[in-house]
């Protein structure tokens, strides 16, 4: 009787001659399932990309990749400059920029505005390490060293560049001069060095002034300055955080340590209801590329009736002819996982180069390898089963039928 | 001494309509012998069952009674894989229609059955040549059945029914598709494999191709009216 290996042999070699008998089917076939696979790791890979650039650009102007804060009870971290000889120890550590934070306004005595801002009073080259800001100025330049009564401040406190028209800002520009007023001593006037777009209100609304002049400036002493509202830590690779946390720990630093997953517990509750979306996404491509693919199939099976038949008739069996077909769905499922590889590539690329803009930034897609294989063993097992589906009842019925009724 | 390699006994095919309750008796019981290495014609008006009688004895059908007895074996109640195989190994069928395979060249065409059968496509590639020469097309083996001739194709399906040795060769009309010199061809390619030995039952409503046949079973509304006796 009929031998499993002759089956296959049979099958592969009816099925090889099908697919490469009719090469633009086979094309269509494999376009077809690449826009499934398309469908299903573009909108992903966007959304991933979406909550990179989030990430990112919290850590970079917000958390740094590890934030120390006070203790509890406690209004600031103190002995500052011990707390970053010990961290800067740490392999893995890239940066440290402390920040040390008062409540102050911009008030411009021409129009009467004002605008309230977090002023942070930093060493101006250890935040530029430690930061983006200094890599997002719009206007003017960041602030250095040498900056004498000088402040950046954030696109947001000014008319012309806020994203976020309904905070308060004032009139002005780089290079304008306007008044800094602090709680509890006179207001003094200061020249806008810079400003900062970081398309994000929520840093937006910041101004940075150096050490240095804010000795001079608001009379603080080196003893006032060598304490911190928050000290920001840059790490070299994103992702290792937790083991430097560990490390640091066990420093024994007056200070609450964290890894910025866990200060950024809103943002990452965002993305993952994007993430929530995009798993949907996939989902519709898969349902939609299991009927594209049975549909397929099943048609071009339909137009081989009269052959199965014949196939039938010379005595070739059932279920060689069922191998026959699910052997090509396979087949097609690996050209249009391969088409679908391509598609994702080239567009990824393109998004690289071209990125696309959003309110809060430009979007880059993410390459999510892991991702795209899963992705591909579901086409690959939606195909065998399209293929499965569409041909099982076809291949049993009557010879005759299928000869003469076409 | 059972010399017969097809008894047909009292073999009935109805087919009932639905829609006007309607019975048509396209065999109304038949019984006969098929012998040995002889050249067996089938021949009658249109409709008259012919057609119907050869699907049956060729198991591409079942008859609504009666039984079929295929080398002293009853095949009516195998199931069908168990047929798929007997028309693999045993049976031969060629179609008016030729009915290749359109995606197989005429040697991959004839190459199937054997493949299906022996397993080896080497082997089955080397005697599909060979059976290919025999019926005169040595020169379209890599032809598509698009790039052949009708008696070309026609050839072809009996290349491919050849190929497993069958012990019977059924054969519907095989030249009615044919302008005359082919279909002469044809006739004289069947007269030399009878010739050889080869049993044959074809359907023909040619009278010109009575003279070929060893016998010839006349049939008429589904009911055998004679048997003629020729050698
Ligand atoms: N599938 C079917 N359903 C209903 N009736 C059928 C079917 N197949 C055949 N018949 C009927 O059975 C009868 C015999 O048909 P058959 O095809 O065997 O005739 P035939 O002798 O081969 O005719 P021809 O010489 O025209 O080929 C006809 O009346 C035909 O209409
Ligand atoms: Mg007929």
């Amino acid at each position: 009787m009929y031998e499993l290996r002759k089956e296959l042999k049979v099958a592969f070699f009816l099925a090889l001659k099908n697919i490469s008998f009719r090469k633009k089917t086979l094309a269509m076939v494999a376009i077809i399932i690449g826009l499934g696979f398309l469908s299903a790791t573009f909108s992903s890979s966007v959304i991933t990309g979406l909550r990179v650039m989030i990430e990112d650009k919290a850590i970079n102007s917000l958390t740094g990749n590890i934030v120390l804060e006070p203790e509890t009870g406690k209004d600031y971290i103190y002995d500052v400059k011990s707390i970053e000889k010990k961290i800067r120890s740490l392999p893995g550590v890239e940066a440290i920029s402390p920040r040390l934070a008062l409540n102050a306004a911009l008030y411009d005595p021409v129009t009467g505005e004002k605008a309230p801002l977090t002023l942070y009073i930093v060493d101006a080259e250890k935040e530029a390490m430690t930061t983006w800001i200094d890599d997002y100025i719009a206007a003017g330049r960041f602030i250095s060293k040498g900056t004498k009564n000088g402040i950046v401040i954030g696109g947001v406190l000014t008319k012309k560049y806020s994203i976020a028209k309904s905070l308060p800002s004032l009139d002005v520009d780089a290079g304008d001069k306007v008044q800094l007023i602090l709680p509890g001593i006179l207001s003094k006037e200061i020249k806008i060095e810079g400003i900062y777009l970081f398309k994000f209100v929520a840093t937006e609304t910041f101004g940075f002034i150096n050490k240095e002049q804010a000795m001079n400036f608001l009379n603080l002493t080196y003893e006032d300055l060598d304490r911190a509202s928050v000290i920001l830590v840059k790490t070299t690779t994103k992702g290792n955080e937790k083991k430097i946390v560990e490390m640091m720990r066990q420093l024994s630093i007056p200070a609450k340590i964290y890894p910025w997953q866990e200060k950024l517990g809103t943002i990452a509750q965002f993305s993952d209801s994007l993430q929530i979306i995009s798993r949907i996404t996939m989902v519709i491509g898969m349902i939609i590329s299991f009927g594209t693919i049975y549909i397929m199939i099943y048609i071009n099976i339909l137009q081989k009736r009269s052959q199965i038949g014949i196939l039938k008739a010379i005595g070739i069996n059932e279920k060689t002819i069922l191998y026959s077909y699910i052997i090509q769905s396979m087949f097609y499922g690996i050209i249009g996982i391969i088409a679908g590889y391509f598609l994702t590539y080239l567009l990824i690329q393109y998004f690289t180069t071209h990125p696309i803009s959003m309110p809060l930034g430009d979007v880059i897609p993410v390459w999510e390898s892991s991702l795209y294989n899963k992705i591909s063993v579901m086409l690959f097992i939606v195909s065998v089963m399209a293929g499965y589906l569409a041909s099982r009842n076809i291949v049993k019925e009557p010879i005759l039928d299928m000869i003469f009724k076409g | 001494m059972t010399k017969f390699v097809i008894k047909a006994e009292n073999l009935k095919k109805y087919y009932f309509e639905k829609r006007s309750d309607v019975i048509t008796k396209a065999l109304d019981g038949i019984s006969f012998e098929v012998y040995k290495g002889e050249f067996l014609g089938i021949m009658g008006p249109s409709g008259s069952g012919k057609s119907t009688l050869l699907h049956i004895l060729g198991l591409l059908d079942t008859p609504t009674e009666g039984n079929i007895w295929l080398l002293g074996k009853e095949v009516s109640s195998l199931s069908d894989q168990e047929k798929a195989y007997i028309r693999l190994k045993k049976l031969g069928y060629v179609f008016q229609q030729y009915r290749l395979i359109p995606e197989l060249n005429a040697l991959e065409n004839t190459a199937l059955p054997c493949m299906m059968y022996k397993g080896n496509k080497k082997e089955c590639k080397k005697k599909a040549t060979y059976i290919l020469e025999r019926v005169g097309l040595k020169h379209r083996l890599f032809h598509y059945p698009f790039e052949l001739s009708g008696g070309e194709q026609q050839r072809v399906a009996i290349a491919r029914a050849l190929m497993n040795n069958p012990v019977i060769i059924f054969a519907d009309e095989p030249t009615a598709n044919l302008d005359t010199r082919s279909g002469e061809e044809i006739i004289n390619l069947f007269l030399d494999l009878n010739r050889q030995g080869q049993t044959i039952v074809m359907v023909s409503h040619e009278p010109e191709h009575k003279k070929y046949f060893d016998r010839i079973l006349f049939i008429k509304d589904g009911k055998l009216e004679k048997i003629i006796n020729q050698r």
